[in-house]
């Protein structure tokens, strides 16, 4: 302990004392305050939680975090932090922190059934390679994956994809990502041809009308949720308007709220299309010169596996829909069909393609979306009249229309976990281009991110099983090339076939079609919904599980081996939010113990194996592209003696320590005193974050996603920047001419992502002409019908059942629950029901109660008032607590396109404990 | 380490040899004199907890200290503390610390 | 069902032992303290729901603890000897344990004579105290998205509302908590769930903290402005409109007419 530390100690506790008893502070203490202060180093970081991104800073002294603060000059939130962002000092210093690897063992072995055993890194990774190999041996590489995160650091994210794409040669490899934006992501696909918002937060200063789609951000998105409240304030007559299935917290601001029925979010968008012509107010000159309209097939299923042979005789009945599916009076009017009819699921396999249809098909096709239709259908609180949801419903309309208002339109989960999640984010898009208020100040629609890199990483980084770096996709074979070259890999390294996604990744798990799985930065068996089948498939079937992480979680539970993690500032790392702004931060503080960073895990672990141990040739099954023998990734072991890598060659000199990254040297001025754990572990001098970041925006560059050297964003006045960065500049409104330098002359407006930019003629059933058409630079109109949620409450589940977040608590608890202010506030989950519904059961508040679903069953206390006011029929528990397993409750249906789960509705029961 | 903030209350008439007295005890040190009710405020640092209280009470039995009482109370959980301790206590204390109880449930 | 006997045993046994503690107390060194301690009103202490304002609940308090065995959150403690607080009366510490306010209110029920009036319906309706915000330490005050508080409060909305302020110095507005007395039943899930190290918003008897604006006064832009209202019709005289009679004395009289100017 430093004499400096002690003296500080000994002043705050005169002090102290000296409170105590009325005692007026010294000069003198008061002096030795602020001189003990002045040791204490600031620097910029970035707040660990939400897709919000705020910046904070960070005071360190003698290798501790002594206090945070939010940043001042972050423009993002102006020194303010919610009361998670107020903890981010403390969440690293949870008292059961793992500091150590431990592994499963009996009799000094590792074993499946035994029990956690410290052991050292090398013994860990021994286990793990010997496993991996044996694994590979038997399946090759479809047989191991990973569940990553929009957690991961950029550097980190981009290591581990590498290593999984180029190294094993597989693309098992999904974020949790994919449980969270995957659908926004998919209809930036389909819409756009690029990923991610044209606008950024700076809209909400110049929006009349703010509309909630599926978004809690009062308690989800807090800071920017203030922004929003000011500009209510200061701006007389803007108006927020909260569509939402029960009221939250985001209805004390709004002026109107729209209470409505699970899946009639896709209803109300069509009425509010079929407005817009009604009206006449299709903006014309916007739609012709940069739209075009779209649809696509309506039998998609709903993303459960096709087959009953792993459902509990319970779930067998919701499972059947995935084949066949019983038409609703609603959805037969809404496809154009007969009520009861039965529709066989023909498109499951493909529920993306899409083709061109005209203007006169989009007209017919919202035609039947009328007022009294759609607000039968809609309407969410037994207890508003009709006659009022009506209303609500054309004042909606007349905001969105209104030439003078300008439109902002924000969602989150409420869309995006959807059954039809790509759908009705294609549909807010629809009406956002039919007005031509779009990718202008104030006129756009805002897809928000739940986690801190969601976008900086995981969608950026291409860390998921279809796509790579840069908005390139797995099945482009031009794409695979350009990556392969920038890789310095021998053609055809990379496997064409997309990998297995999130839910698959476990559902492999329980069907033994993938036994090696490493997980790091999330918690897969607390936040996977019908969890009671992969935690079964953890512990029962013959698999290794790695769970890299800081803290004991179900997830490292139910592992074989843990891996101790280092946090956040305790390395070096980057984080994209949702406005495209990317911040880097330093290492403050060295991680306890033997917790390393998952960067070093992964480098450290890619060097126990050689080229010859994956770039033989390997089967894959299923594997049918363009070059390749089906089932077969040929051997490039040959391709690569000639580029001049030796087959004994590790991943590691091959992947990460080449000799381009070797040129960025440890020690680096940027670092400013700063240490890098990772550096010097690695101890061969050279410095990954930085050597990886350069090696990573050359993808993006040129292609609308320039991101700027790491020395930039280490500057001591940036406070991050909104890509694309060009000629040093930030890019404010993409696709618009006056912001953004990739528009061409003269344009106006141009979007021009190249994804899904060929696509076939048809009419609103079928593709008639099956000759592509080019549609490059516009953006496409989707037509997509109602279709309701697949489980519905009966007569024996009566309930609908909807998971979130709190704001208290980021999602699984993992680090919030370690901070004892956090944990006091909100210790445990409860299920917020209507009062009417709780005396109907013969139940009170605080009475302990079952929640069960046809997957399983969970006891948690009810609470009838607080910060949730549900309407009848209608309950919510959050999934922080791992108390109250609430996934193992809910359903695994996803969007058929995005593979996203819907957490957000399924059918329970709620009866006496 | 322990750190212990203590208020000592001295006849004010009597406040520069009860100074004195308290400068020469090991381990205090005087931070603030208010010298109109004659209240000191010292901060003592002891070993451990036997004898921060030995401390407390070798300021009691001070002549003309009228009260003395510790009001805060600090114990420094630094790594230099477990650096201290002997090498056999550190690694069963981390055996005992390693494996969570709850993952092994 | 043996969990349960064991769980009814140990609480009575812990009941015994904090009523034993209580009779032992009574010895006669320290009786005359102890009266001295009952005798003073105790405007610290805040009661379980429904209690009779303190004097009338400590007259009518017998101190068989019953109301405490009957809590299901062990949020209801006896005061033990040598405390602050008349020995043996029910009390609670909210940063500890606050009141759940269970629908049923079992302590209530439990309480045989009434020092907890049955007259409490509806357990919203108690008023064990007041919360009351530190607005300098309340960190929505000072502009975090804090307000936990606001969330947490089983009557959110009513007994803690939100107040939304632009922030000058950015475009971030400010959200602050407000407690209402009207709607505060003083159960302290506030001051419980409040993350500051000491905790900005807390719990006092109302005695201690309320205000109260002169009734001469009233505020202009609220709805009970008009004076007829306010101001009690003074009643009829048995004279009926009979001239009052002047008096014989008003004050500063003597002072007029005493001359020598």
């Amino acid at each position: 302990m430093g004499l400096s530390r002690r003296d500080f100690l000994k002043t705050s506790i005169a002090a102290s004392t000296a409170a105590t008893v009325g005692m007026p502070l010294s000069k003198q203490a008061e002096a030795a305050i602020k001189e003990a202060e002045k040791g204490w180093q600031w620097d910029k970081a970035v707040c660990r939680f939400c897709g919000v991104g705020c910046g904070i800073m960070v005071a360190t002294k003698d290798g501790q975090i002594v206090a945070t603060k939010g940043d001042p000059d972050a423009p993002v939130n102006r020194g303010l932090n919610c009361i998670k962002g107020y903890f981010n000092g403390k969440i690293q210093s949870g008292k059961d922190r793992l500091t150590q690897p431990l592994m499963r063992m009996k009799d000094g072995k590792f074993d499946k059934k035994g029990q956690f055993v410290p052991v050292t890194w090398e013994q860990a990774f021994d286990e793990m390679e010997r496993q991996l190999r044996k694994t590979y041996a038997e399946k090759g590489p479809s047989g191991i994956a990973c569940l990553g995160s929009g957690q991961w650091t950029v550097q980190e994210g981009y290591a581990m994809n590498k290593l999984f794409k180029a190294g094993f040669r597989s693309n098992n490899i999904d974020p949790n990502a994919r449980n969270c934006m995957a659908s926004a992501v998919a209809a930036f696909y389909s819409v756009f041809g690029a990923d991610e918002p044209a606008g950024n937060y700076d809209d909400i200063e110049y929006a009349d009308t703010m509309i909630l789609w599926g978004s809690n951000m009062a308690e989800m998105h807090p800071i920017l949720w203030s922004r929003i409240t000011n500009r209510r304030l200061g701006h007389k007559d803007c108006r927020v308007i909260n569509i939402t299935t029960f009221r939250n917290m985001s209805s004390d601001i709004a002026d109107l709220e729209i209470i409505i029925k699970p899946n009639a979010d896709l209803a109300i968008q069509n009425y509010i299309a079929r407005e817009i012509i009604a009206r006449d107010a299709v903006n014309w000159d916007f739609v012709n010169k940069h739209c075009v309209f779209a649809t696509g097939p309506y039998d998609i299923g709903y993303g459960m596996r096709p087959t009953d042979k792993y459902a509990f005789p319970a779930e067998r009945d919701t499972q059947a829909k995935e084949l066949k599916v019983k038409l609703d009076k609603y959805e037969a009017v809404a496809q154009r069909r007969q009520e009861g009819e039965v529709v066989e699921q023909k498109n499951t396999a493909d529920p993306a393609r899409h083709w061109l249809i005209g203007f006169d098909d989009f007209k017919r096709a919202v035609e039947p979306y009328t007022l009294d239709f759609v607000a039968e259908l809609a309407k969410g609180d037994p207890d508003e009249s009709l006659e009022s949801f009506k209303a609500k419903l054309k004042q909606l309309a007349d905001h969105y229309i209104d030439p003078k208002r300008k439109v902002l339109s924000f969602w989150t989960m409420g869309f995006n976990q959807h059954q039809r999640g790509t759908w009705v984010n294609e549909q807010v898009y629809m009406n956002h281009l039919l007005l031509g208020k779009y990718a202008q100040p104030g006129n756009g629609a805002f897809s928000l991110t739940g986690q801190p890199s969601a976008c900086g990483t995981a969608r950026e980084v291409g860390t998921f099983s279809h796509r790579l770096p840069a908005d390139r996709l797995i099945p482009n074979p031009k794409h695979r090339a350009e990556v392969e070259k920038a890789w310095h890999l021998p053609a055809k390294t990379l496997n064409p076939k997309i990998g297995s996604f999130y839910a698959k990744i476990l559902r492999d798990l329980e069907d033994g079609s993938v036994k090696w799985v490493w997980v790091q930065v999330n918690n897969p068996w607390q936040s996977h919904p019908n969890n009671n089948h992969w935690l079964k498939a953890a512990r029962e079937m013959d698999n290794f599980i790695v769970v890299s992480d800081a803290y004991p979680t179900v997830s490292a539970k139910v592992a074989d081996l843990i891996l101790p993690a280092a946090m956040i500032f305790e390395k070096w790392g980057a984080y994209g939010n949702a406005e495209r702004r990317i911040q880097h931060w330093r290492q403050q503080v060295d991680p306890p113990g033997e917790a390393r960073a998952d960067i070093w895990q992964v480098l450290e672990f890619s060097k126990r194996f050689k080229l010859k141990d994956f770039w033989g040739e390997q089967s894959v099954p299923g594997l049918k592209a363009e070059g390749f023998p089906d089932g077969k990734l040929p051997s490039v072991l040959d391709e690569a003696v000639k580029m001049g890598y030796s087959p004994d060659a590790s991943l590691y000199e091959v992947l990460f320590a080449t000799s381009e990254n070797k040129k960025y040297k440890w020690p680096d001025p940027i670092a400013k005193g700063h240490d890098n754990h990772v550096v010097r572990l690695l101890g061969d001098g050279w410095f990954p974050e930085k050597a990886l970041w350069q090696e990573y925006v050359q993808f993006g560059r040129g292609k609308g996603k320039d991101l700027a050297d790491f020395d930039v964003y280490h500057g001591d006045k940036v406070r991050g920047m909104k890509w694309p960065v060009v000629g040093g500049k930030e890019v404010p409104w993409r696709f618009n001419e006056q912001y953004d330098p990739y528009v061409k002359k003269g344009a106006g407006f141009e979007f021009y992502g190249d994804l899904f930019k060929t696509i076939p003629k048809g009419d609103l059933d079928k593709v008639t002409d099956p000759t592509p058409v080019s549609v490059a630079g516009k953006a496409k109109i989707f037509y997509r019908p109602y279709a309701a949620p697949v489980e519905q409450p009966d007569d024996r589940y009566d309930l609908w059942l909807c998971t979130g977040r709190v704001l208290e608590h980021w999602h699984t608890g993992t680090m919030t629950r370690r901070v004892p202010e956090l944990h006091r506030a909100v210790p445990a989950a409860v299920l917020w029901m209507h009062p009417e519904d709780a005396r109907a059961r013969g139940l009170k508040r605080n009475d302990l109660v079952w929640v069960e679903s046809r997957r399983g069953k969970v006891q948690v206390r009810i609470e009838t008032g607080g910060r949730n006011k549900m309407v009848r029929g209608y309950v919510y528990v959050p999934f922080f607590d791992e108390g109250v397993l609430i996934n193992r409750v809910t359903l695994d249906a996803t969007c058929p396109i995005s593979k996203e789960s819907d957490f957000k509705k399924c059918a329970v029961k709620v009866y006496k404990a | 380490m322990n750190l212990s903030g203590i208020v000592v209350v001295a006849r004010p008439e009597r406040l520069t040899a009860v100074l004195r007295e308290l400068d020469a005890l090991p381990g205090i040190e005087v931070h603030q004199v208010d010298e109109a009710t004659g209240r000191i405020i010292v901060v003592q640092e002891a070993l451990d907890i036997l004898e921060e209280i030995e401390g407390l009470k070798r300021i009691k039995a001070l002549p003309h200290v009228v009260v003395a009482e510790m009001v805060y109370h600090y114990i420094a959980d630094d790594r230099q503390v477990y650096a201290d301790l002997p090498a056999e206590l550190v690694e069963q204390d981390s055996q005992a610390c390693a494996v969570p109880a709850c993952l092994n449930d | 069902m043996a969990m349960a006997e064991k769980t009814v045993t140990r609480r009575e046994f812990l009941l015994q032992v904090a009523q034993g503690t209580a009779v032992a107390a009574t010895g006669a060194m320290l009786w005359l303290y102890m009266l001295r301690q009952e005798a003073r009103a105790h405007p610290f202490a805040l009661r379980p729901p429904g209690a009779l304002p303190e004097p009338d609940f400590l007259a009518a308090c017998i101190k068989c603890g019953k109301c405490v065995n009957d809590c299901p959150y062990d949020t209801l403690k006896l005061a033990p000897a040598g405390g602050n607080l008349p020995i043996g009366t029910p009390f609670f510490t909210p940063r500890d344990i606050p009141c759940y306010l269970c629908p049923d209110i079992p302590c209530m029920k439990a309480c045989p004579t009434g020092a907890l009036s049955p007259e409490l319906n509806n357990i919203n309706d108690s008023r064990m105290g007041l919360a009351v915000i530190d607005i300098e330490n309340c960190l929505s005050w000072r502009g975090l998205r804090c307000e936990i508080c606001h969330r947490e409060c089983p009557l959110k909305g009513k007994a803690i509302t939100l107040e939304t302020h632009p922030r000058p110095i950015s475009k971030h507005a400010m959200f602050y908590p407000m407690v209402h007395s009207d709607a505060c039943t003083g159960c302290g899930i506030c001051e419980k769930a409040c993350p500051t190290e000491e905790p900005a918003i807390r719990v006092f008897p109302h005695k201690m903290v309320q205000g109260k604006i002169g009734e001469h006064y009233r505020l202009g832009w609220t709805f009970e402005t008009e004076i007829t209202q306010d101001f009690k019709p003074s009643a009829p005289s048995a004279a009926g409109s009979a001239p009052a009679k002047a008096p014989k004395k008003a004050p500063g009289m003597d002072y007029l007419n005493e001359g020598g100017l």
